[in-house]
């Protein structure tokens, strides 16, 4: 068990497996200073770029544009591996928000140009990229979004407020969501490719989070932000559709390396249940300790196959909108479960942060709230059973 | 007038079995207000998506208001005038 390539032997392929490892001894091989920039809420670039350089950033798109031309459940093997391997969850969520906001609308709705223009960095990550949808009021009822784009002589005029944008401080390219007109529901959004540093687009102050600290977070704003013609994403007032691929990238995929996380969490519990004595006896002979690891290892099990069958649905050229729903649903939970058990098995020592045990419950929380609260998510399970 | 009548009854057949809540499907005529809470924003793309699909047209941003979408009439007569 304590052997980490155990973890995906039963469900993955020799080379996925030897993937895994690859990955997961890269991901170990990072500075451990995320205890340091988590309490001073600072980003690693450099964590970034190495990440880079093994093709993290780029791995479903395809090669031709410098991605890694993997299928779905490949990437989650590596984003499984690279969640067990480094311990800074803020940069693991980076670099998820930057695939599924950037690299995945790019590729799947960029004309040739745009391709070509902005695959090759974001994939080798040299370049940073995030997506503006959430407003002030306008979260998980994303579509009722007020920012506008006005239609002016050779482009686009943008105007709005956009909260909560991951990795807005530090993008290089920022997709932004803006109405072209009325329309109805998602219709009438549009998706936008706005260059970083453009004039009329600025990020406002930095967003103090309860965890995920170290992946930078801010508001952008938009005033008479002028983008020409060839920067919409996709067709125009269709940008929902943008929206919902993401999504279903983001929703199946993302929760992925929380299963590595959970990973590295029980190990770390197995061996303090095995070493620390009280009573005359390891802690991990009382049933009461010993208990808590089992229903990890039942979370991470089920876990794990939740989000390969979505990842298996996917590479099979289905939507798998319901799978990713019930894999981030249950992931999420079963996360903040586990994070919070192995505290309580370490005890006062779990409570410190020298432990860098509450930091990673404190990441944990924000997944039953990003990328869709559990909430949406069992509004989109329950209307797929007709309720 | 027959290309408009073949697009509702397509239209509905879909919307029936992909789109709307299990026993409000059964009541559901042309005349139907879909946008009163039978069709929520995912069934409104399905929607858009399959009439693409189904008739090979074009559903233009400007297409998608009210006026185009609120009855299961209203979409046959724009089908019909797409591909008419």
């Amino acid at each position: 068990m304590n052997d980490a390539s155990a973890a995906v032997s039963l469900i993955d392929t020799s080379e996925q497996t030897e993937y895994y490892e690859w990955v997961r001894k890269f991901a170990l091989s990072l500075p451990d200073d995320t205890r340091e920039r988590d309490s001073r809420s600072i980003f690693s670039r450099e964590a970034w770029e190495k990440c880079g350089r093994l093709g993290i950033q780029g791995l479903p798109a395809p090669e031709e544009y410098g991605g890694g031309g993997a299928g779905v459940v490949t990437t989650m093997v590596a984003l499984e591996a690279l969640g067990y391997g480094c311990k800074d969850n803020g940069l693991v969520f980076s670099i998820n928000a930057h695939l599924w906001t950037s690299v995945i609308p790019i590729w799947r709705f960029g004309t040739e140009e745009q391709k070509v223009r902005w695959l090759p960095g974001l994939c080798s990550g040299s370049l940073i990229g995030c997506h503006g949808i959430t407003e002030p009021d306008a979260g998980s009822d994303a579509f009722s979004m007020k920012a506008s784009a006005r239609r002016v002589d050779g482009g686009f005029l943008l105007n709005g407020q956009k909260t909560f944008i991951t990795n807005a401080p530090v993008a290089d390219l920022l997709i932004i969501f803006a109405r072209t007109n009325e329309g109805i529901g998602p219709f009438g959004i549009s998706a936008f490719l706005v260059e970083g540093g453009t004039k009329g687009c600025s990020t406002s102050r930095g967003i103090d989070k309860m965890g995920l600290r170290t992946s930078p977070m801010s508001e952008v704003v938009l005033n008479d932000c002028f983008v020409d013609e060839s920067s919409v994403l996709g067709r125009l007032g269709r940008g929902g559709e943008i929206f919902q691929e993401s999504m279903r990238w983001e929703r199946a995929c993302i929760m992925a390396s929380q299963v590595g996380v959970m990973q590295r969490t029980m190990e770390r519990c197995i061996d303090y249940a095995r070493h620390r004595r009280q009573f005359g006896k390891t802690i991990g002979q009382f049933e009461s300790v010993a208990d808590k690891i089992a229903n990890m290892k039942i979370s991470i099990d089920a876990s794990r196959a939740l989000v390969r069958t979505a990842g298996t649905r996917m590479d099979e050229g289905e939507e798998a909108t319901v799978e990713a729903a019930v894999a981030k649903a249950f992931v999420s939970e079963a996360a903040l479960r586990t994070q919070l058990d192995a505290i309580q098995i370490h005890g006062g020592y779990g409570y410190t942060t020298e432990f860098e045990l509450e930091r990673s419950l404190r990441d944990a929380v924000g997944g039953t709230i990003y990328s869709g609260t559990s909430e949406i998510q069992r509004r989109i399970i329950a209307r797929s059973l007709g309720l | 007038m027959v290309a408009v009548e073949l697009a509702e009854r397509r239209i509905l057949e879909f919307i029936k079995s992909e789109i709307v809540l299990d026993g409000v499907g059964e009541s559901l005529t042309p005349d139907s207000q879909l946008l009163n809470g039978i069709v929520d924003s995912l069934g409104l793309m399905q929607l858009v998506a399959f009439l693409e699909e189904e008739f090979e047209i074009e559903v233009d941003d400007a297409d998608i208001s009210k006026e185009h979408f609120s009855t299961v009439g209203d979409i046959s007569r724009l089908v019909g005038s797409k591909i008419g």
